[in-house]
């Protein structure tokens, strides 16, 4: 059988909505994968320990207010603290010149706005795998 | 977080997985005094948001928590959106919670083929309380009462007359019939309907099932709950009921366990060797049995 990819969704820090982070989600559950959806408002101590709890296989972030470059710090040194190696993605609205600090952190794709789902399903089936 | 609890969600993913058959996973030691707390009701009557509830109120008594949160998994595409996990965020840090969600695969009944063994995996790393809950449930999704010593079944106001009430299925099967969102309108009607069909039996060897009213969202009724379900486990250690309850959960594991591995082998064996393969299930009865089976 197929393995079965499970997804974290959740967004860190203080957004107002999180009509993106929903409309990922349900992308990847109609690609077959399970979406553990954590909603709004994570801290990212929340975010990483769902993830290990969860058993999931990839992190997926959106953020909007700004604040990407602290929080992923954060995320990505807290994986670092645990010795759990995931592939962590960031969507949202993210200024093209902080993507590649974000990726010399660890983090393996930036999606801005108007990126399309069949791409997301394609690129998070890739790190999974 | 502990290395125990990364160790835990490891197993719980190769049980998930179904790479450890049920019959060798065995407890390093083995938890008899857990409380496996079943939590069932239909979509959006508030199971999970009492979850949290629940679970802020087991963790100040010190108590360490295991969640099991079960949704459903698309007959489509086989993926789930799970999303109990939002309500229960309130002590999500707590270093004692250890929270799992889990899509309900290819079963009905309300649950997962897996959770019979996540049940035990997280008693075996020393899980007091556990507490499983089902997909949004219908009429007729009773499997949580095999996991569970204690079944909640979660009710709210405005969902159907009486009549709803007096259907066999999961109506029947509550220890403990829990109102939530007490503060609704209907809420009165709805505790005289469940108050019918609680007093239909006067015997201490019976289990006189009961009622509590909660407002989970702003964890209302909650200490009272705890009472009830104490109070249900002290009747369970009492009579026989407990030791019934755990060996009718081993049963379903073995039987849930089986008929997934048969599964398994009738997806790999190729169409044309199944009439090879029932002979062969066929003598295997035969022996077990030592008798034939009537020609049909």
């Amino acid at each position: 059988m197929e393995k079965r990819i499970r997804v974290l969704v959740g967004k860190p820090g203080l957004d107002g909505h999180d009509r993106g982070a929903k409309v990922i989600a349900r992308s990847l559950r109609d690609a077959g994968m399970e979406v553990i959806y954590t909603g709004l408002r994570q801290t990212p101590e929340m975010i990483v320990r769902a993830a290990l709890q969860e058993g999931v296989h990839v992190i997926g972030l959106s953020i909007l207010s700004g604040a990407h470059l602290k929080l992923c710090k954060a995320v990505m040194e807290l994986l670092e603290e645990h010795q759990q190696k995931l592939p962590v993605f960031v969507g949202g609205i993210i200024p093209q010149e902080d993507i590649s600090t974000l990726k010399e952190m660890g983090v393996t794709d930036v999606f801005g706005p108007g990126t399309s789902t069949v791409s997301v399903v394609e690129k998070i089936r890739e790190a999974a795998a | 977080m502990k290395a125990q609890e990364i160790e835990l969600a490891r197993t719980l993913n190769a049980i998930d997985a179904g790479e450890v058959p049920s019959w060798l996973l065995k407890s390093k030691h083995d938890n008899d005094q857990s409380l496996v707390i079943g939590v069932t009701g239909s979509p959006g009557v508030g199971k999970s948001t009492l979850v949290g509830a629940m679970i802020e109120h087991l963790l100040q008594l010190d108590f360490s928590v295991g969640v099991i949160a079960v949704d459903p998994t698309s007959p489509f595409t086989r993926g789930a959106f799970l999303g109990d996990r939002i309500r229960m965020q309130r002590a999500s840090l707590h270093p004692n919670l250890f929270i799992r969600s889990v899509g309900s695969h290819d079963s009905v009944g309300g649950l997962n083929e897996s959770v019979y063994d996540m049940v035990s995996a997280m008693e075996a790393f020393g899980k007091q309380i556990i507490i499983v809950e089902t997909v949004g449930a219908g009429q007729s999704d009773v499997d949580v009462m095999f996991v569970a010593d204690s079944v909640l079944l979660v009710v709210s106001p405005g969902a159907g007359d009486a009549v709803q009430i007096y259907k066999a299925g999961i109506m029947e099967i509550a220890d403990i019939y829990v109102i939530n969102k007490s503060d609704l309108p209907g809420t009165q009607k709805l505790i005289h309907d469940i108050q019918e069909i609680l007093d239909n039996h006067h015997s201490d060897d019976v289990w006189k099932r009961r009622y509590v009213c909660t407002q989970a969202h702003r964890s209302t009724g909650t200490s009272q709950l705890w009472s009830e379900i104490q109070a249900h486990q002290s009747w369970l250690l009492t009579s026989s009921e407990r030791v019934r309850r755990r060996t009718r959960r081993e049963k379903k594991r073995l039987e849930v366990g089986v008929l997934q591995h048969l599964k398994k082998v009738l997806d790999q064996i190729p169409q044309a060797h199944y009439p090879h393969f029932r002979e062969f299930l066929e003598q295997q009865l035969k022996a077990w049995h030592k008798a034939d089976f009537r020609e049909v």
